[in-house]
């Protein structure tokens, strides 16, 4: 019998026969990845899994919700109807707990089974543990998850004092939450300073007394050494390294994110805190892709790997993956990110990264007016802006245009200071 | 312990456009202490760089000078910023 080979142009092939999509993750990164998808490839199959038991919620404003300032519906941002209307699969409550790159398929924790043409890890972080005797104690909350923001809400209503810890942006949010709830608190602090990584202590001071003048007080050179409990397993009390007792019945802990990796265990995907991704959101193996939280990408601005937490950025790495996965090479991933802090009188906008550089500078205009950037071979590579965030795009520009600003930092830091300010090169940006 | 009583005032204190025809007046922000049932909330992390630089200005007077329809922001609005505002 003589065979026939049928060779099929590989364009038209990719248009005949629909593509399976998964999406592991169903925060920013993985919903606008589903969004953009949908608007590459129509005729795709696109499912997402996620531990999770409800569909995508603004987490930056849950804190609102924590606050007791907003309730649950401005939270929500799909209801499942979202996802039908895109003929989008949403499988809730799925906890993925196996890859296998090679046969292209994710094994949920019941055993089911979903093949892949192209995966995409949106897996986020999990809070860190504090590792302290009885951490996990009644009364003891992280604060992560909408279902986090709705527990710490409730205890928050009936508490009496607090003690927070985790002097980093996360850690703030809780210390913002029990002053709008009205609870005395302490906030324990290691070093000196809060975000001592970002500011001087000239810019944490401000952040410092924002914060006793809502009845939260700083303390530091402190932390936990552990905690005392009642005969109910409650938490009664945060014991400091120096043996200072702080009577707490709510206790709020933000020290960090472990990134979701267990899952990468016994496969080749390349990850160290975070998956591995090019500047296409791409890991090493050619159909799985990363976003959000969870990856280590290269950051074409820096120059070097980097992670980020931000929304923004969350969102576009998503967007940008979307894209990838339907045609590889499409875009890549450039973006200067920022988070700011709404909780005072005045703003407060950090953007790019802002803990890192070999040089910077600083200047403090008023009791509420602050600015830092971090430098790095001559170029700015992030900063935290408090109280006027008028400058916030001018920096950004310069970042993003890798201008070299080198011998004009001080012009930088004038508090009306405009772009065309800079002379030379810089100045042509 | 006392249970501390939490009620959501739903309705705006600044209020809504007095008049269809406020809808065709420029653009403004309008601080407030109440969300509105059903108003779409953003945090300021959510918006553009260019919708974040003009809020900001516009907080001190008022005027946004931006078309709120060619940003990802949209007349009834709320924002998240150091204050509750509301695109008016």
């Amino acid at each position: 019998m003589r065979e026939i080979a049928i060779h099929i142009n590989p364009e038209y092939k990719r248009r005949v026969m629909s593509q399976s999509y998964v999406i592991v993750g169903d925060g920013i990164a993985g919903a606008s990845a589903a969004e953009t998808l949908r608007e590459e490839d129509p005729e795709a199959d696109i499912t997402i899994l996620t531990d999770e038991g409800e569909a995508l919620y603004n987490r930056i404003l849950i804190k609102e919700f924590a606050k007791g300032k907003l309730p649950e519906a401005p939270i929500s941002i799909h209801d499942e109807s979202w996802y039908d209307d895109r003929d989008v699969d949403l499988e809730l409550n799925t906890l993925v707990t196996n890859i296998d790159p090679d046969a292209h398929t994710v094994t949920a924790h019941d055993g089911t089974e979903y093949e892949y043409d192209k995966l995409l890890l949106a897996i986020g972080g999990t809070p860190t543990q504090l590792p302290v005797e009885n951490s996990d104690a009644e009364g003891i909350h992280h604060f992560w998850t909408f279902q986090d923001a709705r527990n710490i809400k409730e205890h928050m209503e009936q508490a009496e004092n607090s003690v927070v810890i985790g002097a980093g942006l996360l850690g703030i949010d809780l210390a913002a939450i029990t002053a709008a709830q009205d609870v005395e608190g302490k906030y324990l602090m290691r070093g000196k300073a809060w975000w001592r990584y970002a500011l001087s202590q000239d810019g944490a001071e401000i952040i410092h007394n924002a914060l006793r003048e809502r009845n939260v007080e700083p303390v530091f050179d402190s932390g936990v050494d552990h905690f005392e409990v009642d005969d109910e397993d409650r938490v009664t009390t945060a014991v400091d390294p120096n043996g200072d007792h702080y009577d707490a019945d709510f206790v709020g802990i933000a020290i960090g994110l472990n990134f979701n990796t267990e899952i990468l265990q016994g496969t080749d995907i390349e990850y160290d805190n975070g998956v591995y991704v090019d500047e296409y959101m791409r890991t090493n193996h050619d159909d799985i892709f990363a976003a959000g939280d969870i990856t280590e990408f290269h950051d074409l601005i820096l120059g070097e790997r980097a992670q980020n937490g931000a929304w923004g950025s969350a969102k576009e790495q998503g967007t940008i993956a979307a894209k990838n996965m339907v045609d590889y090479g499409t875009e890549e991933f450039r973006w200067v990110s920022s988070y700011s802090i709404t909780h005072f009188d005045f703003p407060f906008l950090s953007f790019g990264h802002p803990t890192l550089g070999d040089d910077h500078v600083e200047a403090k205009y008023s009791d509420t007016e602050w600015r830092r950037l971090a430098i790095k071979d001559g170029k700015i590579v992030g900063g935290v802006l408090i109280g006027d965030l008028s400058p916030q795009t001018k920096y950004k520009k310069l970042m993003r245009e890798q201008v070299d600003i080198s011998g004009q930092k001080d012009t930088l830091v004038k508090q009306d200071f405009e772009l065309e300010d800079l002379e030379g090169a810089a100045a042509e940006q | 312990m006392v249970s501390k009583a939490m009620c959501y005032h739903m309705s705006s204190k600044d209020g809504q456009p007095a008049s269809a025809s406020a809808f065709k007046a420029a653009p403004a922000v309008v601080p407030i202490t109440d969300v509105p049932p059903g108003a779409r909330v953003r945090h300021f992390d959510e918006l553009s760089d260019r919708t974040q630089q003009a809020l900001t200005t516009a907080l001190p007077s008022g005027h946004l000078d931006i078309n709120p329809e060619s940003t990802n922001l949209s007349r009834g609005d709320v924002v998240v910023f150091t204050e509750y505002v509301r695109i008016h």
